[in-house]
C-alpha cells in the first residue's frame, strides 16, 4: 500500500460541551465575584453585619460550588477580596468557602469525571447511531447494485450499473469507469455519465500513466478525493484543459478490485466542492469492489463465449478440412476460417516446395462473405515479402501501417499490397518444421491483434500444417493407389471368349477411397464363364494391395471351381489372413452360356441385376451370406437362376447405388429403373447409362460390370463344333460383327468366304468327322483386320483327284495375306486384310 | 439354321432342259445333300441350267457341288448353264478359282435358256466348249 493519502480529517477529542461549560462556568463566576464585592461593600455601610454575613455565608455557599466548577484555576481570587477585610464574616466565609470549595472540588471533580464519562458515552453513542445509519444507506446502495449486477450479463452491463449506482448514492454529477488493458498499460473508458461529449471522445482510452486521479488510484490500489475545483486543478494541473462543461468540483476515484487484481478505476464528479466522509470512501471501495468481480465474472462469460465461438469455428475449419483431400482444397478451409476467425478481409497461405526454397501463395480474398480465390504464385523463401520473412523466421508478425509494410517489405507489398493496411503473420509448423505461413489482412488500420485473436490465427496455422500434410499425403497415396489399381484392374471389354463382357472401374474423386473395388471375368476349359465383383472394406493402398490378392485368390478359385459357394468357402479361409480383406464382399457367379444358367453366391455384396430381353429387371437376392474373414463358420448357400435368352447380368459395387442420405433400397430402384431404359443399347451404351447414377464427385470407387451374350464388337471370337452345320450360323455372327469393321461389303464377303473355307477345311481334312473345335477370330489391328481360324486336328492332304482342297486356294484368292501353320496341335490360318 | 433351311433348291421342267434354281447359302453343311438331288436328274434333259441368282453363298464346296455336276453332264452328254450375277459374289469366286473358263456362265436365266433352246436345234449339246467353239475339228 502506499501512503495514505487525506485531504480532510475531522478533529476529535474533549466534547465541544465541556469546553462551553468552562466558559460559562467562568462568565458566572466573575459576575458572581463582581456583585458579591459590591454587596458587602453596601452591605457595611447600611445593612446589618448578620446580614451581611450571611449574604456572605450564602454568596460563599452557592459561589462555591459554582466556583469549583472552575477548579482551582480561576476559582480563588474573587474570595481574596473576603479575606484581605478581615471581618470575621470574611474569615468564616473563607472558611465556609474552603470547606465548601473542598467539597465543590470534590464535587466538582466528581462532577466532571461523570460528566466526561457521560461526554464520551453520548459521543460513541451518536458515532454508532451514524454508522449505522451510513452502513445502511451503504448496504442499501450494495443491495441495488447487487440486484442489476445480477441482470448485467457484460462488462459493459457491469460498468453501466456502477456509474447509476455512483450517481445515485452519493448525489454525484457524473460518474465513469475506465479498465485496464490487459497489459495494464492503457485505460479505457467503458461506461460514463454526465461528462461532456468533447471529454468523452478525448478520453476514451489513455495510459494508465497520464497524470490524473486514474494513475493515483492504480499506484494506491485505495479512494483518492479532493475537496473542491482549486485542489483538483493543483494537484491534476491537466484538468484545467476541460472544457466548461467538466464537473469540476470535488471528485473522488476509487479502484475496481478482483480479488487482488485491479481491473480498473471508478470516478464520481461533483459540479461544487465536498467533504468526502469515511463512509463515502467505503462506499465507493465496496461497490468498487463488488463491480470488479461482477466484471471478471462477466468477462469469463464472455470468453466463454468467444471460447464456444472459436471452437465452432474451429470445428467449421476442421470439419472442412477432414473433407479436404487435395491441398487446394485445405488452402481454401484455412483462409476461410483464418478470415472469419478474427474478422479480417483476406488471408494468404503459403506453402513451401519439398526443398523449401521457395513458396507457393494462394491467397483469398472475401467479398460479401464469400472467399475468392485469386490464382496461386510462386515466391523465393529469399523475397522480401511478409510470409517468406515469417516463414524463415519461425515467429509471428504484426505488420500495423502500410508505410511499415511498404518499407520493411517493398516485393510482398507490391503483390500484396491491396489485400488490406494491416497484415498478422504467422508461421504454419507441421512436426516441428515450419512448411509455410499464413497471413491475415485487415482493410482498416486497428491494433495488434489480442492474445486471444493471435492464438486463434496460430491455431488454424497449426491446423493447416496438419491438413496441408495430410493432403499432400493424400494426394501421393491417391495417386500411388490409382496407379496400383490401374495395373491391377485393367479397363476395357471382350474379357471372355464366351460372352460379352463390359467392366468399368471409377476411383473415388475425393478421400483415399481409391483401390478397394474389384471385378474380374474368366473363361473356364467347360465352356461355362465365371465372374466376379468385390469390395475391400479398406481403403487406400493397403486395399488396393489386398483387392490383388484377393482378386488372384478368387481367379485361381474360379478355374478349378464349379460351384460359387466353395469358392466363397476358400475365399473365406484365405481372407483370414489378408491384411485388409477382412470384411470384404464379393459376388461370385458362373454362367454357363449355352443353358443360360447361372449360379451365384453372395459374401456380404449388393444383388447382382438381370435385366430381360423384354426390359423388365429384377434382382438375385438368393445365396447371400455374411462378408469374409468373419471369424464365424457360417454356411455359404448359392442360388441358381436360369435366363431368358439375351439377358443381361449388372453387377457393381455400393458406390454405384449408396447415397449417404437415402436408404440402399432408394438407390436399387434407381438402378433398376436406369437399367431397364437403357437396355436396349449395347453393353458399353449399357454401362454408361449406369454409370451416369455416379456423381462426378465421390467418395467411393465403383466397379461394375455388365455381362450379355455375346454380340460382336471390337473383337470376334467364336469357337464353335467342328461341324458343317455350324458354318452358317458362324457366318451370319462374322458378317454381323464385321458390318462395323469399316471394310467395303465386298471384302467383307470375301472375309466371310475366306473363313468359312478355312473351317470347312479345318472340318474336312483335320478332324475328318471326328469332331473337336474350330476358333475364329477377328480383330481390328493397327488399321488391318486379323483373322485367324483354328483347328487342333491333324491334317490330312486331300487326295490328288478330289477337288477338296480347292478351298484354301480361294483363301488366297480372295485374301492378298494368307499364313498357314500346320503343327502336330493343329493347324491356323491367319489372314490380314487392310482396312481402307 | 439347319442345312434343310440353309438353301432351298427348286426345279423347272422344260422340254429340253432342267432349271434347277438354288437359294440361300451352300456350303460344306448342304452341298452334298443338293448335289444329290441335281444328280438325280441330271440326263433327264438334254441342258441343266444352274440358277444361282438367288443364292446369296455358294463356297468351295458349293463350287465342287457345281463341279461334280458338270462333270457328270459331261459323261452322260448333255449340257450344263449356270447363271450367276455378273460381278456378284459367285461370280467372283467363279471367276477366282477360274471356274468361270470350265462352266458356260450366262448373267441371265433368260440368255441360258435361250442359248440351251438354240442349241437343241443345231449343236448337240456337251460339244460346245467355253469358247463356244467345236470341240471337234
Amino acid at each position: 500500500m502506499g501512503p495514505h493519502m487525506r485531504s480532510s480529517r475531522r478533529s476529535s477529542g474533549r466534547p465541544v460541551s465541556f469546553s462551553a461549560a468552562l466558559l460559562l462556568g467562568g462568565a458566572v463566576q466573575v459576575a458572581v465575584a463582581i456583585a458579591f464585592a459590591g454587596a458587602s461593600e453596601s452591605a457595611y455601610r447600611g445593612v446589618p453585619t448578620g446580614l451581611g454575613l450571611l449574604v456572605s455565608v450564602l454568596a460563599g455557599v452557592l459561589a462555591g460550588p459554582l466556583a469549583g466548577i472552575l477548579v482551582a484555576l480561576e476559582g480563588g481570587a474573587g474570595f481574596v477580596i473576603f479575606v484581605t477585610n478581615g471581618q470575621l464574616g470574611g474569615w468564616v466565609a473563607v472558611v465556609l468557602w474552603i470547606v465548601a470549595a473542598g467539597v465543590a472540588g470534590a464535587v466538582a471533580d466528581r462532577y466532571r469525571a461523570t460528566g466526561h464519562e457521560r461526554d464520551i458515552a453520548h459521543a460513541s453513542e451518536r458515532r454508532a447511531r451514524q454508522a449505522a445509519e451510513s452502513e445502511s444507506a451503504r448496504l442499501a446502495h450494495l443491495h441495488n447494485l447487487t440486484g442489476r449486477l445480477a441482470d448485467a450479463v457484460t462488462v459493459r452491463d457491469v460498468c453501466g450499473a456502477l456509474v447509476d449506482t455512483a450517481i445515485g448514492s452519493l448525489g454525484a454529477d457524473a460518474s465513469g469507469v475506465a479498465l485496464l488493458s490487459p497489459d495494464g498499460a492503457e485505460l479505457e473508458r467503458v461506461a460514463a455519465r454526465g461528462f461532456p461529449d468533447d471529454v468523452l471522445a478525448a478520453w476514451s482510452r489513455f495510459p494508465a500513466d497520464t497524470p490524473v486521479m486514474a494513475r493515483d488510484v492504480i499506484q494506491g490500489r485505495s479512494v483518492v478525493t479532493v475537496a473542491s475545483a482549486e485542489e483538483a486543478l493543483e494537484r491534476y494541473p491537466l484538468l484545467s484543459s476541460f472544457g466548461d462543461g467538466y464537473p469540476m468540483g470535488a471528485q473522488a476515484a476509487a479502484p475496481l478490485l478482483a480479488g487482488d487484481e485491479l481491473l480498473g478505476v471508478l470516478g464520481v464528479n461533483f459540479r461544487e466542492p465536498r467533504r468526502f466522509s469515511l463512509e463515502d470512501e467505503s462506499l465507493l471501495l465496496a461497490i468498487g469492489r463488488q463491480c470488479g468481480q461482477a466484471i471478471e465474472r462477466a468477462r469469463l462469460f464472455e470468453a466463454e463465449q468467444r471460447a464456444l465461438r472459436r471452437a465452432s469455428r474451429l470445428q467449421e475449419v476442421t470439419a472442412r478440412l477432414a473433407r479436404a483431400v487435395t491441398t487446394e482444397d485445405a488452402a481454401r478451409a484455412i483462409l476461410r476460417g483464418a478470415t472469419g476467425a478474427v474478422g479480417a478481409d483476406a488471408a494468404s497461405i503459403a506453402l513451401a516446395s519439398d526443398d523449401g526454397r521457395s513458396l507457393r501463395v494462394s491467397p483469398g480474398l472475401l467479398s460479401s462473405g464469400t472467399l475468392r480465390l485469386r490464382p496461386p504464385f510462386e515466391i523465393s523463401m529469399n523475397d522480401r515479402t511478409v510470409l517468406a520473412h515469417v516463414y524463415r523466421n519461425g515467429r509471428a508478425l504484426w505488420i500495423a501501417s502500410p508505410d511499415e509494410w511498404k518499407s520493411r517489405f517493398e516485393e510482398g507489398f507490391a503483390t500484396q499490397g491491396d489485400l488490406g493496411r494491416c497484415v498478422y503473420a504467422v508461421p504454419i509448423v507441421a512436426k516441428g518444421e515450419a512448411i509455410g505461413a499464413l497471413a491475415v489482412y485487415f482493410r482498416e488500420e486497428r491494433g495488434k491483434p489480442s492474445a486471444e485473436e493471435a492464438e486463434l490465427i496460430s491455431s488454424f496455422a497449426h491446423q493447416a500444417g496438419v491438413a496441408l500434410e495430410r493432403a499432400r499425403a493424400y494426394e501421393v497415396e491417391h495417386e500411388a493407389a490409382m496407379t496400383l489399381q490401374r495395373n491391377l484392374m485393367p479397363e476395357g471389354t471382350g474379357y471372355s471368349a464366351t460372352v460379352d463382357v463390359d467392366g468399368r472401374y471409377l476411383p473415388a474423386t475425393r478421400g483415399v477411397h481409391v483401390g478397394g473395388d474389384w471385378y474380374d471375368v474368366v473363361d473356364r476349359p467347360d465352356g461355362t464363364v465365371a465372374f466376379a465383383v468385390g469390395d475391400i472394406a479398406g481403403h487406400g493402398l493397403q486395399a488396393a494391395a489386398a483387392m490383388g490378392q484377393v482378386r488372384s485368390a478368387w481367379r485361381a478359385l474360379a478355374l478349378s471351381m464349379t460351384e460359387p459357394n466353395a469358392i466363397l468357402a476358400s475365399l473365406d479361409r484365405f481372407a483370414g489372413g489378408v491384411d485388409g480383406a477382412f470384411f470384404s464382399t464379393i459376388l461370385t457367379l458362373l454362367l454357363d452360356p449355352s443353358r443360360n444358367e447361372l449360379r451365384y453366391a453372395s459374401a456380404g455384396h449388393p444383388p447382382a441385376l438381370v435385366i430381360e430381353p423384354d426390359g423388365s429387371t429384377r434382382f438375385l437376392e438368393g445365396g447371400r451370406s455374411v462378408p469374409l474373414g468373419l471369424p464365424f463358420d457360417l454356411p455359404r448357400p448359392q442360388a441358381q437362376e436360369r435366363l431368358g435368352t439375351g439377358s443381361i447380368l449388372v453387377v457393381y459395387t455400393d458406390g454405384l447405388v449408396e447415397r449417404r442420405d437415402e436408404p440402399l433400397d432408394r438407390g436399387l430402384e434407381r438402378l433398376a429403373e436406369v437399367a431397364s431404359r437403357v437396355r436396349a443399347g449395347s453393353l458399353t451404351e449399357i454401362s454408361d447409362g449406369l454409370l451416369e447414377l455416379v456423381a462426378d464427385d465421390r467418395h467411393d470407387d465403383v466397379a461394375l460390370l455388365t455381362i450379355g451374350p455375346r454380340r460382336p464388337v471390337e473383337v470376334f471370337r467364336r469357337t464353335f463344333p467342328a461341324d458343317a452345320h455350324e458354318l452358317a450360323t458362324m457366318r451370319a455372327d462374322l458378317r454381323t460383327w464385321l458390318e462395323r469393321s469399316g471394310l467395303p461389303t465386298e471384302t467383307r464377303e470375301d472375309v466371310v468366304l475366306a473363313c468359312t473355307e478355312a473351317a470347312t477345311n479345318a472340318i474336312e481334312h483335320a478332324y475328318i468327322g471326328r469332331g473337336g473345335d474350330v476358333l475364329i477370330a477377328a480383330e481390328s489391328e493397327d488399321g488391318a483386320l486379323q483373322v485367324s481360324v483354328t483347328d487342333h486336328g491333324r491334317w490330312r492332304h486331300p487326295r490328288p483327284d478330289d477337288s477338296r482342297g480347292r478351298g484354301l486356294e480361294l483363301v488366297r484368292a480372295v485374301i492378298g495375306d494368307v499364313d498357314v501353320q500346320r503343327g502336330e496341335g493343329g493347324t491356323t490360318v491367319r489372314m490380314r486384310v487392310g482396312i481402307p | 439354321m439347319r442345312s434343310t433351311e440353309l438353301a432351298t433348291i427348286e426345279f423347272g421342267q422344260a422340254e429340253r432342259a432342267t432349271v434347277a434354281t438354288i437359294g440361300g447359302e451352300v456350303d460344306l453343311s448342304n452341298a452334298d445333300r443338293l448335289l444329290d438331288e441335281l444328280m438325280a436328274r441330271v440326263g433327264t434333259t438334254p441342258w441343266m441350267i444352274l440358277d444361282l441368282t438367288a443364292c446369296a453363298y455358294l463356297d468351295s464346296a458349293g463350287l465342287r457341288m457345281v463341279a461334280r455336276v458338270d462333270e457328270r453332264c459331261r459323261t452322260v452328254g448333255a449340257g450344263l448353264r449356270v447363271v450367276v450375277h455378273p460381278g456378284g459374289s459367285i461370280d467372283r469366286v467363279l471367276a477366282m478359282t477360274r471356274m468361270d473358263e470350265v462352266l458356260t456362265v450366262d448373267p441371265l436365266l433368260r440368255d441360258a435358256l435361250g442359248a440351251a433352246l438354240e442349241e437343241v436345234d443345231g449343236v448337240e449339246p456337251g460339244v460346245e466348249d467355253a469358247d463356244g467353239g467345236a470341240i471337234d475339228p
